[in-house]
């Protein structure tokens, strides 16, 4: 039982809870999810987007869907990683965005993490477009996109589990 | 230039990228591995070439999609995850992803009716009991931030569903708040041309 990866823990599920027995009919869709976690939290080719940046964005993205327990986890890997430059720690909460003319790329990234999370449905290509030119490369997109997507997804799995949860008593 | 979707539909759009694809003759080992897997079985698209510019995530998420949307033995029926997809699309009005798995819903339920009130009336949709109480579940969890809540619980557990049936439908939900976001900002859904 892998009740000690991530979306359990977080969800605050305990062995032998109602939560506990469904996730035992789920375990390839938890170990796939933690797998995803490891691809993007901490792969062996992380590209453009070193493993401090995500794990600020993880905690952007986490804040902004207002999940206290996931944003404690991001933030917790985010202090851990160490070294890590203060323009990258400060975009961990959503009310800090960099200038364009601070850093171009670190603006245009953190931005875009912000609309991937709140308002997909407005990135057009010009968007898409607009993070090239700011020097944002194609597979460090699809990696960025991949990430919010992940903590978007890891969210709401855990929001299921705290609801049938609640339901116990 | 052909014409961008701009409304649901359940015929089925092409997609067209804003990131080239990766050319499959030129994949890497790990990105060549990547795509031995691709969403729902169908062919290596310019969508999954897009992906596997990040094999290491994507050699999870495909299986991972898989599982949530047909494998999962027990918990819910197909329909209802498909149902489950439908919803999140809604809210994050992924025109491509609302088509493909509203077509595949009417495939398997034969209930066009439900689809048609959907794509017309959105989020304030009419249904019938069950239908209704699982895509309500569905948009709420898919806001920003999620607002699903116990009342959501509990109209689910009033039409019959199971804690597995649940999670199962949670998951079809929270996996498409991952896919709408990868499917409408790294390409776009437009009018397939007469052949």
């Amino acid at each position: 039982m892998t009740l000690d990866s991530v979306i359990p823990r977080v969800a605050g599920v305990v062995a032998g809870s109602r939560a506990a027995g469904v996730l035992g009919n789920r375990e390839r869709v938890l170990e796939l999810s933690q797998n995803s976690h490891a691809a993007l939290l901490s792969p062996s080719e992380p590209g453009g987007l070193s493993l401090a940046l995500r794990a600020a964005l993880a905690t952007r993205v986490a804040t902004l869907n207002a999940d206290a327990s996931l944003t404690a986890h991001y933030r917790a890997l985010l202090d851990a990683a160490g070294g890590v430059p203060s323009e990258v720690l400060a975009i961990a909460d959503p009310a800090h965005a960099p200038t364009t003319e601070a850093d171009r790329w670190l603006a245009a990234i953190v931005a875009h993490t912000d609309l991937l999370t709140v308002a997909p449905q407005q990135s057009t290509k010009a968007t898409i477009q607009a993070l090239g030119q700011a020097g944002v490369d194609d597979a460090d997109v699809v990696r960025l996109t991949q990430l919010v997507g992940f903590v978007v997804y890891q969210i709401r799995f855990a929001a299921g589990l705290r609801l049938i949860s609640e339901q116990q008593e | 230039m052909p014409e961008v979707v701009q409304e649901f539909t359940n015929q089925i759009p092409r997609w067209s990228p804003h990131i080239r694809p990766i050319r499959q003759a030129e994949a890497t080992p790990l990105q060549q591995k990547s795509l031995e897997v691709t969403p729902s079985n169908g062919p290596i698209s310019d969508y999954v070439l897009v992906l596997a510019h990040d094999p290491e995530t994507l050699i999870h998420r495909n299986p991972l999609f898989n599982e949530i949307m047909a494998g999962s033995e027990g918990g819910l029926a197909r329909a209802d995850r498909e149902l489950g997809a439908v919803g999140a699309s809604e809210v994050n009005r992924c025109i491509f992803c609302a088509a493909v798995h509203s077509k595949r819903y009417i495939e398997l339920t034969d209930q066009a009716e439900v689809i048609e009130s959907i794509f017309e009336d959105s989020d304030a949709a009419q249904l019938p009991p069950r239908e209704q109480a699982l895509f309500d579940y569905a948009v709420a969890l898919a806001a920003v931030p999620p607002q699903a809540d116990r009342s959501h619980i509990e109209a689910l557990r009033d039409v019959g569903l199971t804690d597995l049936e649940i999670i199962d439908l949670t998951l079809s939900a929270a996996v498409f708040c991952w896919a709408n976001r990868l499917m409408e900002t790294l390409g776009e859904p437009v009018a397939r041309t007469a052949d």
